[in-house]
């Protein structure tokens, strides 16, 4: 590996190996270029690295009982996942060790992983085509600036990427929820059926599926479909969910191609004015601090969207402190992600002859129906899909509401307390500029790096649809039939959805965008940033999927344009 | 740092003392157990045990000591707990130790069954019913604190999973519409 002074030269450079990262890989060295991909986390197997995998109850440190003192001291912002526990905590930022400036008054939870294969390891898999209600919406209102990408563009590179990651789910002949490139969908199990029975008889405009999900149900090369142990997020050693271990990286690897360097951290990239190019990508090796610097004919940036704003910040132009890629004044802005934590629950009585068998990764969802045909006159913009899930109360819950103790008590728990069902929104939060990432003025890392620093708010539109949210909710789970129903309505904590996005935006015009209509920097042919930070609006959607498809149309423009000598 | 190294040493007093085998766990002298680091007299620690016991007998299945619950208690009493949490915890059990002396004349580890389940429900009767269908950790008083330690304890042991619950690792499919009177137990997970 090069000193400073020194140049490696490759073809491409992939900077981060998550869900875009791997992906970014994969194409690149299918198409027989040389790609050396960067990651600043630990290096992970799959398979073997997986250690938290299949670990009985039994086993787990201290019944799982949570290390309360080391997670507040250490990973006082991830281990506010639902994915974070001792099983998986080596997957995960140390936030002592790797922190950013968090302030507890303007809070934002930066959600990471530190090792091979990133978040896609921990990701909820849930997969979803965005339409042109989300493309145009922009555009439409007159909110941020208007996508450059239409969906066509984007709808055959959603097909291939589902056919490699492998997508169950039902097809609903949806418009604004397109149908993809399925395999068969999981089962609802007989209470979700019900609740979907009732919405369906009580609300023309709307319809309960089951969730389309990066989880084999049937086989593909060297991945069986899902065995239904449950827990996902501690990594799945016969590759049924779709990881960059599991399916991209291997793919990459068979190419002969590819080349990975773990614990590399990206510091900045060198650019040059004359010729419009990023000219080297500086790293620091986080075990031995050594410093050393990479060029490439290509770079992709897919550190996520904060990572790779970041990086673009550092990225400073000679002694200024102002980003090469920051002509628009967008980068860092229009900070985007959901609103999540807002829904409700209640019971659904009877059907207790059925306790079902297995653990499905996976739930229900419930697609958007607000604003679909137009204005509904709601006060509101845009919209909110549901996921959640129909099961019965375990020991856990029913304990502490069964009162005594003794055999009886005991006998008691043997049996799963009642059905419930649980409907969560997940909502469109819209473009704003003064939500932002910024490089903190003093704070730095071990490295020396800026920290990041963020601030959050949200609007109106955000407050106005979760109050829907939660009318909505109680409103289905009533028509169901539920009872004792529990409304809920979180606070809101940007970042906690995990969807951050939008901090490099899209755009046609480099002086509203940091990025073209196929991801490349409008102020560096050679640069392409694929991963949420390219995201102009957020739709309701989880997003991943969207950033795969627009990773493997980027790589595709990319190489065409290298080869025709346009970069 | 203090409460890390703590627990290290108390894993290592545990895993040297206590024989994995419960039954002859319980064999093990009582201040073996926990050594320096624990935080239990042995007549708490004692009648800790002895609640565990009753909350969760032996029936059909084996009951809370017999899965190895004393050791989670004395981890989670002496390390995990914090100080707030550790004080109600032990202002609770003293008031039912003191009710023993003066109900009974004798200490609660002495006392009959059905005098030590008199003590164990007036504790009970003392704190609030819990009606929530959610799981609140770590709440209420002694009474709700050893009960939920003790069913934590005992239902994510290897007797609580495998004998008590029903523990597929590899289901290998789902199925929805599954009858309860094929499993007649919770699942595991």
């Amino acid at each position: 590996m090069g000193k400073i002074d020194t140049t490696e030269q490759v073809d491409a450079i992939v900077i981060g190996s998550g869900i875009t990262g791997g992906w970014a890989a994969k194409e690149l060295s299918e198409k027989g270029l040389k790609v050396l991909m960067l990651e600043r986390g630990k290096p992970l197997e799959h398979s073997t690295g997986y250690v938290g995998e299949h670990e009985p109850p039994w086993e787990r440190n201290n019944k799982g009982m949570r290390p309360r003192e080391l997670y507040k001291d250490e990973y006082e912002i991830q281990s506010t996942s639902y994915a974070f526990d001792e099983t998986t905590r080596h997957f995960w930022n140390n936030d002592a060790q790797n922190p950013y400036d968090f302030n507890e008054q303007d809070p934002f939870h930066w959600v990471r992983a530190d090792v091979v294969g990133g978040r896609s390891l921990l990701w909820a898999r849930q997969s979803y085509r965005w339409s042109d209600l989300d493309f145009e919406a922009n555009k439409q209102e007159g909110i941020g600036i208007d996508w450059p990408i239409r969906y066509k563009d984007l709808a055959p590179w959603y097909s291939y990427v589902e056919k490699f990651i492998g997508v169950s789910g039902q097809a609903l002949g949806l418009d604004h929820l397109p149908d993809g490139e399925f395999q068969k969908p999981m089962d609802m199990n007989v209470v979700e059926r019900h609740v979907a029975g009732a919405i369906a008889e009580n609300f023309s405009d709307r319809v309960m599926t089951i969730g389309r999900t990066a989880t084999l149900t049937e086989p593909l090369p060297g991945r069986a479909p899902c065995h239904y142990c449950g827990p996902c997020h501690r990594g799945c050693s016969t590759g049924s969910y779709f990881s960059s271990l599991s399916s991209t990286l291997p793919a990459a690897r068979a190419t002969g191609n590819f080349e990975l360097r773990a614990n590399a951290l990206v510091e900045r990239l060198d650019y040059d004015p004359e010729t419009q190019r990023v000219s080297a990508v500086r790293v620091i090796d986080t075990v031995t601090g050594e410093r050393s610097r990479y060029s490439a004919k290509l770079i992709f940036l897919c550190a996520s969207t904060v990572g790779s704003t970041q990086i673009l910040m550092n990225s400073t132009l000679g002694d200024s402190d102002r980003s090469f890629a920051n002509e628009s004044d967008a980068l860092g802005r229009y900070m985007m992600d959901h609103t999540y934590r807002a829904g409700a629950r209640g019971i659904i009585p009877g059907f207790e002859e059925y306790y079902p068998y297995g653990n499905r990764p996976n739930g229900i969802y419930i697609p958007r129906f607000r604003n679909v045909q137009g204005d509904d006159g709601l006060g509101f913009t845009r919209g909110y899909g549901y996921q959640g899930s129909a099961g019965r109360l375990s020991w856990d819950t029913m304990s502490k509401v069964t009162p005594g103790f003794g055999a009886e008590f005991k006998d008691g728990l043997r049996k799963p307390g009642p059905w419930y069902m649980n409907l969560g929104g997940f909502g469109e939060i819209l473009p704003y500029a003064h939500n932002t990432v910024a490089l903190h003025k003093t704070k730095k890392d071990r490295f020396g790096i800026p920290q990041v620093t963020f601030h959050f708010e949200f609007g109106e539109n955000e407050k106005r649809h979760r109050e829907d949210v939660v009318e909505q909710a109680v409103i289905m789970l009533k028509a169901a039939g539920a009872v004792r129903i529990d409304p809920f309505n979180a606070e809101m904590v940007g970042g906690a959805a995990i969807h951050e996005m939008g901090t490099a935006r899209m755009g046609h015009d480099p002086k509203e965008a940091v990025l073209n209509a196929h991801n490349q920097a409008h102020a560096a042919a050679n640069l392409f940033v694929t991963d949420g930070s390219a995201m102009a609006s957020a739709s309701c959607v989880n997003p991943s999927l969207t950033y795969m498809a627009l990773t493997a149309r980027a790589v595709d423009y990319a190489v065409s344009q290298l080869r025709a000598g346009a970069i | 740092m203090q409460r890390r190294d703590l627990l290290k040493g108390l894993a290592v007093v545990l895993g040297g003392a206590v024989s994995q085998s419960c039954s002859n766990a319980v064999e093990v002298p009582l201040s073996q157990r926990i050594a320096v680091q624990g935080v239990m007299t042995d007549e708490q620690r004692g009648a800790v045990y002895r609640c565990a016991d009753l909350i969760i007998p032996t029936t059909d299945t084996p009951g809370a000591i017999e899965a190895g619950v004393d050791n989670f208690l004395d981890y989670v009493i002496s390390v995990w707990y914090q100080e707030d949490e550790r004080e109600v915890f032990f202002a609770g059990l003293a008031q039912m130790l003191a009710e023993a002396q003066s109900a009974y004349g004798q200490p609660f580890i002495s006392l009959t069954k059905p005098q030590q389940v008199a003590l164990l429900k007036a504790a009970e009767a003392r704190e609030p019913a819990s009606d929530a269908l959610v799981f609140v950790n770590s709440g209420g008083g002694f009474f709700a604190k050893i009960k939920e330690l003790t069913v934590t304890g005992y239902y994510t042991s290897k007797v609580g999973a495998t004998i008590e619950r029903k523990y597929v690792p590899m289901p290998g499919f789902y199925d929805g519409d599954y009858k309860f009177s094929e499993v007649g137990r919770q699942w595991a997970k």
